[in-house]
């Protein structure tokens, strides 16, 4: 499928009972992250919680450049 | 833009940090330092809430003032500070460290001669809330056992496992796919490879097997290098607070004995007589936690200290803490020895 | 044993389970209708009985008796009020058409869930069940009302009451929405793209090209900004931090509008005394004893109230100044739960 900037569909009549906001919604184009690696189930969080997101290493033992 | 009756403020988030030869920001937001020679640390950590520019200028005798004007025009044209009229609002960053774990991390040892029951201090680990488990294995084991007693992790609150493994015990791509499809949670490192390099072996997914041509030795060493620095909100409080690599951490080694690192020679205990729990409350136990790098000989003289994760034994020689294994980098000299560095 | 409302995956909610694991505190989670799954109701059985000559009540959540329920501090992090309208992931044929049917189970669902609300309201709570929705030209009145100073405001229908508006604001001035803001979504274009619709404050320097009809809608005059302020209010107090979205040009007008690869500044901050006073006597008055407030902190040294978020997330601010929030949530739900026992004196 070719997509390279093809703008998406926001077409808002003017009308009487749209408010001005409305008019004003807003897109843009991303690629999607795949951040289904880093969610697992967690039985204390009765769902999914973040598992790359901890803040230090463990040890660096090994030293690849 | 400047004006010398302003206040000049470094955001709390970037963090000055003085070496014996060489300062630094820390960028904690943006996981990066900012290398600064030492006069303009002392400049920057002056009481700026109280002075106005003007009057900083003149702590140092009005001998820095067109330096003053670059760098703090620098510092708030890269974010990294900001001009204000009214200093009196802003805080400064409580420092203290507050962590739900009661165990952080973990290293646990595995041979063929291992007797203790990996399946209950994986168990117990997880009762105690461990977030990051590495599992080092030596020695052709059955993995199958392992992988078995890993089960019992499957919805546990760890984060991060890593299973290190040497190259020899020769396990297909497809075995290591499967572990890591079953174990999300689950890193592989093959040491003794042929090669460094990292294999995907999964369709779009960013995880990986990593080889390495390293060797892993039951007295491997910690590697000391400027791309391994981690600077991130936490492990700087952790780090102003505690010893960064120890604090909260319990090893199991291969006997089964509990130590605060594989490599250390205390032992406290064993998992085949003791609890881990009961083990980490022991005050001897919590000791290493509390010996932060600020209190010990050339840590506390390096800019990199808030960063710098190491797992070394903590020893005290004439009142003073030294580190067993030390880094190869030279802070009253600012070089690192070419000779040690991998 | 809290009773926490949240969606599927919060980390606020998370973190907040790692602090009452660590207190070793029992807890229990109820997802409504969630943002990420369509259709996950709950994994809970919930009965509820009342009436009869007997007038007997009970409380009946997963065969774990709640009675009397008064007992359980409740926390409603993100209550099902204000998650998707209800998409459910099932097949349906009917010529009775599907966006009615879709309608009547969320009216259905809502009721039984402010139901809910209600029966524990009464309980030691954290947030609440009915303001999830607050109505913004309500805020703004209460909040000056109460001391704070709220940007000059237009609510009309009338294009030229708005261009009035707008020429006596120095032609600048922004369009905002009454309501919340739109529901994001991702229409995707394929495997790994897609366009992700939101909506933000826009700021207009011309009335050109803009419609000529529309519907009742909320306009403010443009304040140009020295930093934002977030505070969240939590059991009376208020965190606060500057937040400084003037770094990059993207945010200037809405924190929202920034990119992945920029980033915002945090500074921890003390909002003057008269301030929090306003916010306390606010938020007292709405019963609401959490809450996330905005305020521009202006070039002229004003402060402006801009709106407050029942459910806003507070990780950031938490985060980035070091309050450890998530920890204060959990001691404040665990030290409710004694403080009743104590009183009640013997359930568990």
């Amino acid at each position: 499928m070719k997509t390279k900037n093809k703008k998406p569909q926001v077409s808002i009549p003017e009308n009487e009972a749209i408010s001005f906001d409305l008019h004003y919604i807003t897109s843009v184009q991303k690629k999607e992250i795949p951040r289904e690696d880093f969610k697992v189930e967690m039985n204390r969080y009765y769902g999914k919680g973040m598992i790359m997101d901890f803040y230090k290493n463990n040890s660096n033992i090994f030293h690849d450049e | 833009m400047m004006n010398n009756e302003d206040h000049f403020l470094l955001f709390s988030t970037c963090i000055p940090v003085k070496g014996h030869e060489s300062s630094l920001i820390m960028d904690l937001d943006k996981s990066e330092y900012l290398e600064i020679p030492n006069e303009l640390y002392d400049i920057l950590t002056s009481d700026h809430f109280t002075h106005n520019i003007k009057k900083i200028k003149s702590l140092f005798n009005n001998d820095y003032d067109e330096g003053i004007n670059q760098y703090f025009q620098f510092l708030v044209d890269n974010h990294y500070g900001f001009y204000t009229s009214n200093p009196s609002p802003f805080q400064k960053l409580p420092l203290h460290f507050d962590s739900p774990h009661k165990i952080i991390s973990s290293v646990v040892a595995i041979n063929k001669e291992s007797k203790y029951d990996l399946t209950n201090v994986f168990q117990q680990l997880d009762k105690l809330d461990c977030q990051l488990l590495q599992i080092r294995i030596y020695d052709h084991i059955e993995m199958g056992e392992v992988i078995e007693a890993l089960k019992v992790l499957k919805k546990s609150s760890i984060r991060i496992i890593e299973l290190y493994f040497p190259a020899f015990l020769k396990l297909s791509d497809e075995v290591l796919k499967k572990i890591i499809v079953d174990f999300p949670r689950i890193l592989i490192t093959v040491y003794g490879a042929q090669e460094s390099k990292k294999n995907s072996v999964l369709k779009n997914s960013s995880r990986v097997i990593r080889y390495t041509d390293q060797q892993l030795l039951y007295d491997s060493k910690e590697v000391y290098s400027t791309d391994l620095f981690t600077v991130s909100h936490e492990m700087y409080l952790e780090a102003v607070n505690y010893n960064a690599g120890l604090h909260r951490k319990v090893c199991i080694d291969h006997e089964g004995n509990i130590k605060n690192y594989v490599s250390h020679n205390t032992i406290f205990g064993n998992v085949k007589d003791n609890l881990i729990a009961e083990i980490i409350q022991k005050e001897e136990f919590k000791e290493k936690y509390y010996l932060k790098n600020d209190i010990i000989e050339k840590c506390k003289d390096c800019q990199f200290r808030y960063m710098c994760l190491s797992n070394s034994d903590v020893e005290k020689k004439d009142e003073n803490y030294h580190k067993i294994d030390t880094c190869t980098y030279n802070p009253y000299k600012n070089t690192w020895d070419q000779s040690n560095t991998i | 044993m809290p009773l926490i409302f949240s969606q599927e995956i919060d980390f606020p909610t998370n973190r907040v389970f790692d602090w009452l694991s660590f207190y070793d505190a029992d807890y229990q989670k109820y997802t409504g209708l969630n943002l990420e799954d369509d259709f996950t109701f709950n994994d809970k059985k919930i009965t509820i009985s009342l009436g009869g000559l007997s007038k007997k009540k009970s409380i009946k959540i997963k065969d774990k008796n709640l009675d009397p329920v008064n007992l359980f501090p409740v926390w409603f992090r993100r209550p099902n009020k204000v998650s998707n309208p209800f998409t459910g992931d099932f097949e349906y044929e009917s010529t009775y058409p599907r966006n009615l049917f879709n309608y009547a189970l969320k009216q259905r669902n809502t009721i039984f869930w402010d139901y809910l609300g209600y029966k524990l309201e009464s309980n030691n709570h954290l947030g609440s069940f009915k303001t999830t929705g607050l109505n913004k030209p309500i805020i703004l009145e209460l909040a000056q009302q109460f001391g704070l100073t709220i940007p000059s405001t237009l609510i009309t229908n009338s294009k030229d009451d708005l261009k009035l508006f707008f020429e006596t604001n120095n032609n600048r001035i922004i369009t905002k929405s009454i309501e919340e803001i739109i529901i994001d979504h991702k229409h995707y274009i394929n495997d790994e793209e897609y366009h992700h619709f939101y909506q933000i404050t826009n700021l207009l320097e011309s009335l050109d090209n803009t419609p000529s009809k529309f519907a009742p809608s909320l306009f403010q005059e443009y304040i140009d900004k020295e930093y934002e302020i977030r505070t969240v209010f939590f059991n009376d107090k208020c965190y606060s931090a500057a937040v400084f979205t003037q770094i990059n040009e993207n945010t200037k007008v809405d924190m929202r509008n920034r990119m992945a690869n920029h980033f915002t500044r945090y500074m921890p901050y003390k909002l003057d005394a008269k301030i929090e006073a306003s916010i306390l006597k606010l938020m007292n008055h709405l019963e609401l004893n959490f809450g996330v407030i905005d305020f521009i902190k202006s070039i002229d040294d004003q402060y402006y109230f801009l709106e407050i978020n029942p459910v806003g997330q507070y990780g950031d601010v938490s985060l980035y100044c070091n309050y450890g929030i998530h920890k204060k949530i959990a001691e404040f739900l665990i030290k409710n739960e004694n403080k009743k026992q104590k009183t009640s004196g013997k359930h568990s």
